[in-house]
């Protein structure tokens, strides 16, 4: 029982909620332990702190959650089943709460040797390519959150592509959250390693059914071989009410090609921290954004693209579009280190303004220490063109299309980037539904 | 159809419109022409709605109703069309898509059907010829990567398919080649009968080469100077604008 003189802090509670974890293999029991170590006795991050400067937990300090898995029979909702991307019909892993559901899951028609499974238990076996790999990327300094994914962590994804295989269609990893009278906390992790010339494709998506609070902090691991190829799609569409704090790392070798485009639109807080680090020579990452934020939603995405190599080019395209009292925050670091000479750097943060009362915060932060180097940046903050406005209006348009039509062709070049047509198809339903629900009483013209 | 009457406008407090007269009916031509800054294209963008200008003074009667009560697309559902001198690029939207939403919200105007897609098609189809333009304009994104012509081509086409009572040409002529507005002047033509009515804003007299007005009226200054029939472009056309200001420079009152 907690003894509710003894004041604890909120990730104490966290963990200790959990009670002992069950003991595996030395690794992850070390690995655990250590994550705990950590942040025992720590306080969550304030403001007062630059990476939190506009992006404040105190809220989500003062909640109480239960972990997810206690929930004995969650309320689910009977069209699960719409949920799963046509592409991804045949392999797909589906969390309900964050629990692995092996009813909704699905791993057919995979080539020889892949292995797409729930994460504890492939560690249960002791699967050496997880056990390798696991904890190894999502580090970052001062940070409470991928130590407290790690010390409480139970399911999650696990995909290893053996050397020279492609997986021609995407692989969904569905993560339910649904709609519960108890506030309930879910630490899901997943670990993708792709071997040498390895090709895929992964949609994680986190989807809330209700209008409920819960804590969703996922740690996603990605292990790139060399001349390996991977797409990773992320949409966060949690309840309204919802945190949602994620941390994504991934470890990019010799002439790979890592490809990230996180969509974010759920959530009354959501903070993801990114994270590629290329670390070899000819070695591409995109890391591109697409976050809708209205009400009072918060989205901060922080990004790390760390040039460490030679010849290596990154691309980084973040969109945010901003109505009612929304706020965006957008912290894009990028490292160039001594050895990465001929450094192609990309990185554009456009903010699109529906309404008067919202704010979009845009930070690039470029450290370069090659002198041979080409980075280009740029934030810019705008509303709807006037010129298009009208022009639509002269063409009959109502005001609700033109700014639907206006909305979906700034966000158009990050979800035209998606290689799943379901997901462009979802996105611009998004872009539909978000325009409509505006508030905003700003007329276009 | 319309009448203007003793029309004041102004844009960031600066009057640009001096008490504009002017009377429109169905199946007429009218060419507004003017040296470059009298207000020709600021008369245009007012009829049509543009937020940026004010209306101080007078007024601007459609189909009876004021037409400074309403917002530009209710305008535009009514049946006022207006070419753009300089086309906008929508992103994200095809050509055809925009068309057919334009149109069925002027058909739902109308209490008419929605048509679906493939009746829009064949809709369509027909009017391309009509400005001889190439079906694979209809799939790009709305004068995105068009050229000045392709963009003018597909305003006409726009006012082809919309088919409004009152079009306003803004500088429809503008920039283009002997060609390109030879097929424009040719669309227009066939496009004005005796139900609609056409405003042509120029600035040269070369297009009523193609295009017979009924009236011109030369606008300088904020004001109609000076109006008359077709012999009246041709004058200008010899003796330049300055004509007309020297002759008229006490008052110019249009009939």
């Amino acid at each position: 029982m907690t003894d509710i003189t003894k004041e604890t802090n909120f990730l104490d509670r966290m963990i200790d909620s959990h009670g002992p974890m069950q003991t595996g293999y030395d690794r992850v029991t070390e690995l655990r332990r250590k994550a705990a170590d950590d942040i025992t006795g720590r306080d969550l991050p304030t403001t007062r702190h630059e990476e939190w400067k506009y992006c404040s937990l105190k809220k989500l300090s003062r909640e109480s959650f239960i972990p997810a898995a206690e929930i004995a029979q969650p309320d689910l909702p009977d069209n699960i089943a719409d949920y799963i991307y046509p592409e991804a019909e045949h392999h797909h892993l589906t969390f309900i709460n964050g629990v692995y559901s092996e009813k909704w899951s699905k791993t057919d028609k995979l080539p020889q040797g892949v292995i797409v499974a729930n994460l504890a238990d492939v560690l249960d076996e002791g699967n050496p390519v997880a056990l390798e790999h696991i904890g190894q990327y999502a580090r970052w300094e001062d940070d409470p959150f991928v130590p407290l994914n790690t010390s409480v962590f139970r399911d999650g994804a696990f995909i290893h592509v053996p050397a020279s295989v492609k997986i021609e269609d995407p692989i969904q990893l569905l993560f339910i959250n649904t709609d519960e009278k108890e506030q309930y906390f879910m630490t899901p992790r997943c670990l993708v390693v792709g071997e040498r010339s390895s090709e895929i494709t992964v949609v994680e998506d986190h989807v809330g059914f209700g209008d409920n609070v819960y804590f969703n902090a996922p740690v996603s691991e990605i292990k790139l071989a060399e001349n390996s190829h991977m797409t990773h799609v992320k949409l966060q569409r949690d309840s309204r009410k919802a945190y949602h704090i994620s941390r994504l790392a991934a470890d990019i070798s010799r002439d790979s090609n890592y490809k990230s485009y996180a969509v974010q639109l759920g959530s009354q807080l959501s903070r993801s921290d990114v994270k590629a680090v290329l670390t070899d020579e000819n070695t591409h990452a995109t890391l591109d954004g697409l976050v809708m934020v209205n009400g009072d939603q918060l989205s901060d995405t922080h990004s790390i693209m760390d040039h460490t190599m030679p010849n290596c080019t990154s691309h980084q395209l973040h969109k945010c579009i901003i109505d009612d009292e929304g706020t965006s925050v957008f912290n894009g670091k990028i490292f160039v280190r001594q050895d990465a000479q001929k450094t192609d750097a990309f990185q554009e943060n456009r903010n699109l303004q529906l309404s008067d009362s919202g704010t979009a915060y845009a930070k690039p932060q470029l450290e370069i220490f090659a002198d041979d180097v080409s980075c280009s940046h740029g934030a810019t903050i705008g509303q709807l063109d006037p010129d298009q406005v009208f022009y639509l209006k002269t063409r009959g348009l109502h005001e609700s299309q033109t700014r639907e039509i206006l909305t979906y062709g700034f966000a158009l070049d990050v979800i035209e980037s998606i290689p799943v047509a379901s997901i462009q198809e979802r996105l611009s339903k998004e872009v539909e539904k978000f325009t409509k629900a505006s508030n905003s009483i700003k007329q276009l013209v | 159809m319309l009448t203007i009457k003793n029309l004041h406008a102004t844009v960031e407090g600066e009057e640009i419109l001096k008490g504009i007269n002017l009377e429109i009916k169905a199946g007429e031509i009218h060419a507004i022409m003017g040296p470059n800054g009298s207000g020709k294209s600021t008369l245009a963008k007012i009829i049509a709605g543009h937020p940026s200008y004010e209306v101080t003074r007078g007024e601007i009667i459609y189909e009876g109703e004021d037409l400074a009560e309403m917002d530009p697309d209710e305008r535009a559902r009514k049946g006022v069309f207006m070419a753009f001198q300089y086309p906008v690029e929508i992103p994200g939207v095809s050509n055809s898509m925009l068309m057919r939403e334009s149109y069925n919200e002027i058909r739902k105007e109308q209490g008419l059907d929605p048509l679906d897609p493939l009746e829009f098609e064949d809709y369509i189809t027909e009017k391309l010829n009509l400005v001889e333009m190439d079906a694979k304009f209809l799939e790009r994104n709305v004068n995105a990567g068009f050229s000045g012509g392709e963009k003018k081509r597909n305003e006409i086409l726009q006012m082809a398919v919309l088919n409004p009572r009152l079009s306003l040409l803004d500088e429809t002529d503008s920039g283009l080649d002997i060609d390109a507005l030879r097929i424009v002047s040719e669309g227009i033509n066939k496009l004005s009968g005796k139900e609609n009515a056409v405003m042509l804003v120029t600035h040269y007299q070369r297009i009523l080469n193609y295009i017979t007005p009924d009236y011109v009226h030369v606008l300088v200054n904020g004001q109609i100077q000076k109006s008359g029939g077709k012999e009246l472009a041709i004058k200008l056309e010899e003796h330049g604008y300055e004509w007309v200001t020297a002759k008229t420079e006490v008052n110019g009152e249009a009939k």
